[in-house]
């Protein structure tokens, strides 16, 4: 006989749950199993009805977890999958080019058998060569390797051509640097990077847009060493991507600057961290602390609560099983705030989705550990919730 | 005793659940059921706990599901499968030196233990 109320937390976890229908189909019969033996176990040991329901349903634990212990499951099988794809690519890979590589090695020296003529056998070489290619093909072999060669050149040629013309305007955008306040001895440091300014930067390097920034702010820039050995999608090295921003109708906080060029050299985990007195770019996860004090001192409203089975009495979830640090479910107000975030900025990186990116609160301080893109997005999700009309979009009125 | 904590049974709840499959075939209340029983109500796991891990052991392919409506009621039940046994050895056998391990290492403690354990 179907429960009203198993079905009901049923569906809610069905909804939370972002999974193909029939795997939620699948888990909410397995539960569904589950919660009806409990309750007729319970009634027969002499609860009511009632109390039988609600310790049944307890027994499960709030939907929303539950839903992401299940979701962190598949995505942990998608990483699998894909982690095993990759490894046989790339063994597969590997495998064509140890083939190719010493017949190609060989092709290299006898250039006048490939220029000569396509059908020139290679009885020089026959004795030393693994014979896997027939003469023609394998003097189209060589002219292609040859050919890769002189672009992979050519490409590189560019790209330097493209590193000294940066390096030129680079040098030219320095020399139009001004400090923004006359003496910045006078403005403290984590004020420097609240300071406005507009921007005109056009190719030049991240290391020399940096180094305008820092005159103009008084602020000195440091580097993770990982960041010089990160490349970018283009592979060139990050500090010499190119940074383009042009914003002269108004002024920005040079922190807006800052995070506007990050975000452009596509390395997801660039982000900055301010160590002290100087700004430290980073190009990995980091931890930082979001004073949300304001925005969790609002008593939360009754609704929700009314359908999500009471937490038991240490108000934690059981968290038993091998799953990695446990990550302490905070206060109500504090959980919804991390619950906001967490679907809101980067949804399948944090921990309760198998990612390895984390998020707790205490005492009104929310400490999370994501890529610097992430961080931004949070800062950004913060404003917005503290000023929501400041991200609405003007009404037209009639 | 007290039953044991979230702490205590991290990591090693996979191998309990293994080892309860290792008898047979069953579906998840009866492993909750089983594992209360066998350590005579010293290891609780909600089913909150229970289900994810069944899952995640799932989908590690260190046991295998089958649905049977024989019943009436659809039902899921599990049972080890070869790589599964595999790991429950090498587990067991992990765990048992673990235990040796602290057991010296509390040696020269246990006179300060109460004696009743």
């Amino acid at each position: 006989m179907p429960e009203a109320e198993f079905e009901l937390y049923l569906n809610m976890l069905s909804r939370l749950m972002r999974l193909t229908p029939e795997q939620r189909a699948a888990i909410s019969d397995e539960l569904r199993d589950h919660l009806e033996v409990r309750l007729a176990e319970l009634v027969a040991a002499g609860h009511s009805r009632e109390e039988a329901v609600r310790l049944a349903l307890e027994d499960c634990g709030d939907a929303a977890g539950l839903a992401a212990d299940f979701r962190a499951v598949t995505t942990r099988k998608q990483k699998r999958k894909l982690m095993v794809g990759s490894v046989a690519a790339l063994v597969a890979g590997l495998f064509i080019v140890s083939a190719f590589w010493p017949i190609a090695r060989e092709m290299a020296p006898p250039r006048s058998v490939a220029e000569n003529g396509k059908s020139a056998p290679l009885e020089t070489k026959t004795a030393t060569v693994p014979v896997t290619l027939s003469p023609e093909k394998a003097a189209a072999k060589a002219e292609a390797v040859k050919q890769a060669q002189k672009e992979r050149e050519a490409r590189q040629k560019a790209l330097a051509a493209k590193v000294q013309s940066r390096a030129e305007r680079g040098a030219k955008l320095l020399a139009t640097a001004r400090p923004l306040e006359p003496d910045h001895n006078l403005v403290q440091f984590k004020d420097r990077l609240e300071l406005f300014s507009s921007v005109d930067i056009d190719d030049v390097s991240l290391r020399d847009a940096l180094k305008y920034l820092g005159v103009c702010a008084g602020v000195d820039f440091v580097f993770d060493p990982r960041v010089y050995q990160t490349h970018t999608r283009d592979e060139e090295f990050i500090l010499d991507a190119a940074v383009q921003l042009k914003i002269v109708n108004s002024k920005v906080s040079i922190r807006t600057i800052l995070d506007l060029m990050l975000e452009q050299i596509r390395a997801e985990e660039l982000g900055y961290l301010i160590e002290g007195e100087v700004v430290q770019i980073v190009c990995s996860n980091n931890v930082q602390v979001y004073d949300c004090r304001d925005l969790l001192a609002i008593a939360p409203p009754p609704t929700a609560e009314a359908l999500a089975p009471a937490r038991g009495p240490t108000g934690k979830r059981d968290s038993g099983g091998g799953y990695g640090p446990v990550i302490p479910r905070a206060s109500t107000n504090g959980q919804r705030l991390i619950e906001v975030i967490e679907n809101a900025v980067e949804p399948d990186s944090w921990h309760s989705s198998g990612g390895n990116s984390t998020i707790t609160e205490f005492n009104g301080l929310v400490t999370i550990k994501q890529s610097g893109r992430a961080h931004r997005s949070i800062r950004n999700l913060l404003k917005l919730l503290r000023n929501p009309s400041e991200g609405a979009v003007a009404k037209k009125t009639s | 005793m007290d039953r044991f904590g979230p702490d205590l049974l991290r990591g090693s709840l996979d191998l309990m659940v293994l080892s309860i499959l290792a008898g047979g075939q069953a579906y998840g209340y009866q492993l909750q059921a089983s594992l209360r029983d066998a350590s005579r109500n010293l290891v609780q796991i909600s089913a909150g706990t229970l289900y994810p891990l069944l899952h995640r052991l799932e989908a590690d392919e260190l046991i295998r599901s089958e649905w049977d409506e024989s019943t009436g009621r659809r039902r899921k039940w599990y049972e080890l499968t070869k790589a599964g046994r595999k790991r429950l050895a090498s587990q067991a056998h992990q765990w048992e030196a673990y235990v040796a391990c602290v057991r010296a290492l509390l040696e020269p403690v246990r006179a300060l233990l109460p004696k009743t354990i």
